[in-house]
């Protein structure tokens, strides 16, 4: 073998090994920037089908970016490709030729003889390049074949507040049905419930709890108006039927004029309360009706009337009942019309005659029915309030004389003035008496003067009180 | 035009001679052909050596094995405390001349010779060590203004004693960068000393049946002049030696961490010059890596100045320096982490 032969092949070692490393590195290369490509390529997709439910085939364009991410590795491999000094030094030193390649380079070898030259083996670790590689691949299939509903974002997020929407509508309907309200506004509130429903949006929940408390406050609202109108109608008829019960119970007490302004009082409510419950002329008989209707009402009617009324009271106790069920009204609101029902009018006949002097008859039904019971023992309820008479006369009257005990503190007749305190003085009776000359004695209340006798002054005390009584 | 290499006519007849020297020194002292080889490679570099080892190792016998095979001047100067830089260099001593005047006369000392062989250098006083500096590296001695030179080739082959044991003076890092070589003497193994003991009466070794005359030295020489250092190995011999520096790019976490100053240039032209000669040695007209690996860790381990933790770690320069030819590639290839040449 000559030299230039041989430096030939030297040289096509050397460009093949450089081949081999440049395409490991370009595949490698490539391998990371496809995997780094596919990872950011899912995230694009993910974000685009979920903010702006892009479809997937304009989607697809991002492949592209595989073939210039493979241009991009290429193009960095070669930048990354050792010289060929550097991969001669290398096969020069793997293959022992002791720097005989190296000087190939720069100088004539002449007649020395190298060793075959055999390019040494490029091991690469790619077990984690091509599972890294195989994860990408995988995260951007799933992003661009999950169904999109997983990933949207923006969609229209409705509220559920069907539940709530399904109680008011119950309401409304109950409302509807007891006749409390007026069929045309039931539905006005039903469709704007219905429209509620279908615009509550999780976007802004607030505004869809505020539109529907206040309808719940405008059902709310019409209940309460209704059960007042009620009750102002129960009130009514309670006032009529108490006039026509009392009448029937003591028209006997009652003086003609007295009566006959009565009968009439009773005709224009009855008249009132019939114009306003329309029901109520359907419960009186024919001849009661042409008593209303000529002002000719007589005692025998008063029966019929009552009866009427009663029924009318009923009609709308079951209405506030139902009212009260719902929960649309207070409960207590229906006191008034239970008080009204447990009127005693057994007495108001003798009332009427009692003040028919002073009131009309209209006026003293009112303050019977505001008042309940007008005193007296055989006039009213227990709660009834007290009718007061005149007063006791203490003329004449005797008292016993009786002569008290006299005082447990007549000490204080000769106590002294020791001094004025800014406080109540506090009297310390368990301290004064325990010892000393003044022991046993009965404690004196207010600012009796107490002194503590010394205990070296006790024995010339004890013998003071002990010393033989002179003649 | 291509340089050409030096040819296998040329070449051949120097290593012939080098080989036969070195078997010389093989056969006279046993069980050391590496310290032999290194030493010689040391010598055809024109280089100083420096031999450290405990008493009795045969370090002297080794320079005076090598003082024989070699047909040069020989001294030996045994180095003690109390040796003056003028037992050394030389004196001027005033003498009657012939015509009765007086005058003061140069006397050299014992360094004006072609190989001195300084026999435990770090016995003597730094002062006397220092004596050394000029004439190792100008290859001269000044004396009163006068500078003389010494012959060619000049040689110092120096022996000490590890600086643990007392008596000893550390030599400083400015002679000891004069050194082309400092090599470590260890024991002989079993064999080695059973062949010593039982061929050998009291240990005297053979007397070499080759000298090696002055023009035989200088054909080595001037065949080792021409030993080519390619580019890619000068470039890796750089790469190391800066890479001793713990601000180089290239210094591995060991060097950043125990060395306190890295090796100099002189470094370099020391390990480029050494391998040249270990290359010759191989027979080889070029330098390979394998010849920069061979002699970096004598060349470069006395240069490493360690810092106080490399002591107290118990980590010595010969360690740094084989972790660095370790991690150090000879290429320059950088090759991404998962990919390996096989």
């Amino acid at each position: 073998m000559n030299p230039q032969s041989n430096s030939a092949d030297h040289e096509q070692s050397i460009r093949r090994f450089t081949r081999r490393l440049a395409l490991l590195l370009a595949f490698k290369q490539s391998l990371a920037f496809i995997t780094i490509w596919l990872f950011i390529w899912g995230i694009a997709v993910l974000v685009l089908r979920a903010a702006a439910a892009t479809p997937r085939k304009p989607l697809l364009w991002g492949a592209i970016g595989i073939a210039v991410a493979i241009a991009a590795a290429a193009v960095l491999s070669r930048r990354q490709l050792p010289s060929g000094a550097s991969v001669r030094a290398l096969l020069d030193d793997r293959n022992e030729c002791g720097g005989l390649l190296m000087a190939e380079a720069d100088a004539d070898l002449g007649g020395w003889r190298m060793p075959e030259i055999t390019a040494p083996r490029l091991r690469w670790r790619k077990a984690r390049a091509f599972g890294l590689l195989a994860a990408s691949f995988a995260f951007a299939a799933i992003s661009l074949l999950a169904p999109v509903r997983f990933g949207t974002i923006n969609a229209a997020r409705p509220m559920d507040v069907s539940r709530e929407v399904e109680n008011l509508s119950a309401q409304i309907e109950a409302l509807k049905e007891a006749q409390i309200i007026e069929e045309a506004k039931a539905e006005a509130l039903e469709q704007k419930l219905d429209q509620l429903g279908q615009e509550a949006s999780g976007e802004d929940p607030a505004k869809t709890w505020e539109a529907l408390d206040h309808l719940n406050d405008a059902v709310e609202k019409t209940a309460k108006e209704a059960a007042e109108t009620a009750n102002a109608k129960q009130e009514q008829l309670a006032r009529a039927e108490a006039l026509a019960e009392g009448l029937m119970a003591g028209s006997d007490q009652l003086d003609s004029k007295t009566m006959t302004e009565a009968m009439r009082t009773l005709g224009e409510m009855m008249q009132g309360a019939m114009k306003e419950n329309e029901s109520l002329a359907n419960d009186l008989s024919p001849e009661t009706q042409e008593a209303l209707k000529s002002g000719s009402l007589k005692s025998e009617h008063l029966k019929d009337v009552s009866k009427a009324l009663g029924k009318g009271k009923s009609s709308l106790n079951q209405k506030l009942s139902k009212l009260s069920q719902s929960g649309r009204i207070n409960p207590n609101s229906l006191k008034g019309g239970a008080q009204a029902n447990r009127r005693d009018n057994s007495g108001l006949a003798q009332f009427l005659k009692e003040t028919a002097e002073k009131m009309s008859v209209e006026e003293a039904l009112g303050q019977w029915c505001e008042n309940p019971g007008k005193g007296g023992v055989s006039r009213g309820r227990a709660d009834a309030a007290m009718t007061w008479t005149d007063g006791s006369n203490e003329k004449d009257a005797k008292f016993k004389e009786k002569v008290l005990p006299p005082s447990s503190v007549a000490g204080l007749n000769d106590s002294q003035l020791v001094g004025l305190s800014a406080t109540a003085p506090t009297v310390d009776t368990s301290g004064v008496a325990a010892h000393g000359a003044l022991n046993n004695t009965a404690a004196g209340g207010g600012s009796a003067h107490t002194q503590t006798i010394l205990p070296r002054h006790r024995g010339a005390v004890k013998r003071y009180f002990n010393r033989p009584q002179t003649k | 035009m291509t340089e050409t290499i030096l040819q296998p006519e040329e070449l051949n007849p120097a290593v012939e001679l080098a080989n036969k020297a070195l078997a010389q020194l093989d056969r006279i002292l046993l069980g050391r052909s590496e310290l032999h080889r290194l030493v010689l490679a040391g010598i055809l570099s024109r280089g100083h050596i420096l031999l450290e080892g405990l008493p009795g190792v045969g370090k002297t016998a080794l320079v005076k094995a090598l003082g024989g095979l070699l047909n040069l001047q020989f001294n030996r100067v045994q180095f003690t405390p109390d040796l003056m830089p003028s037992d050394i260099l030389g004196a001027h001593i005033l003498q009657e001349n012939h015509d009765g005047r007086r005058a003061m006369e140069f006397h050299p000392g014992p360094i004006f010779t072609n190989l001195l062989l300084a026999d435990e250098i770090n016995r003597a006083s730094p002062k006397t060590q220092s004596a050394l500096l000029e004439a190792m590296q100008e290859h001269a001695v000044t004396l009163l203004g006068a500078t003389r030179p010494l012959p060619e080739p000049f040689f110092v082959l120096a022996s000490q004693n590890p600086i643990e044991l007392e008596g000893t003076y550390p030599l400083p890092e400015a002679q000891l960068d004069r050194f082309l070589f400092k090599l470590n003497v260890t024991g002989a193994d079993v064999e080695t000393l059973d062949r010593i003991i039982s061929t050998r009466r009291r240990g005297e070794p053979p007397a070499p049946d080759f000298v090696m005359t002055g023009a035989e030295l200088q054909q080595i020489f001037s065949a080792m002049d021409r030993v080519f250092l390619p580019k890619p190995v000068s470039r890796y011999i750089s790469r190391i030696v800066a890479a001793t520096h713990a601000d180089s790019d290239e210094a591995i976490d060991e060097v950043r961490d125990y060395i306190s100053y890295g090796a100099s240039p002189r470094a370099a032209i020391a390990m480029a010059e050494a391998t040249r000669a270990y290359a010759m040695l191989a027979g080889r007209p070029t330098v390979g890596f394998e010849d920069v690996r061979a002699v970096a860790s004598p060349a470069l381990n006395h240069r490493l100045v360690l810092n106080y933790k490399a002591r107290f770690d118990g980590v010595d320069s010969r360690a740094i320096i084989a972790k660095l030819l370790g991690r150090l590639d000879e290429t320059g290839i950088k090759l991404p982490r998962d990919v390996e040449i096989e």
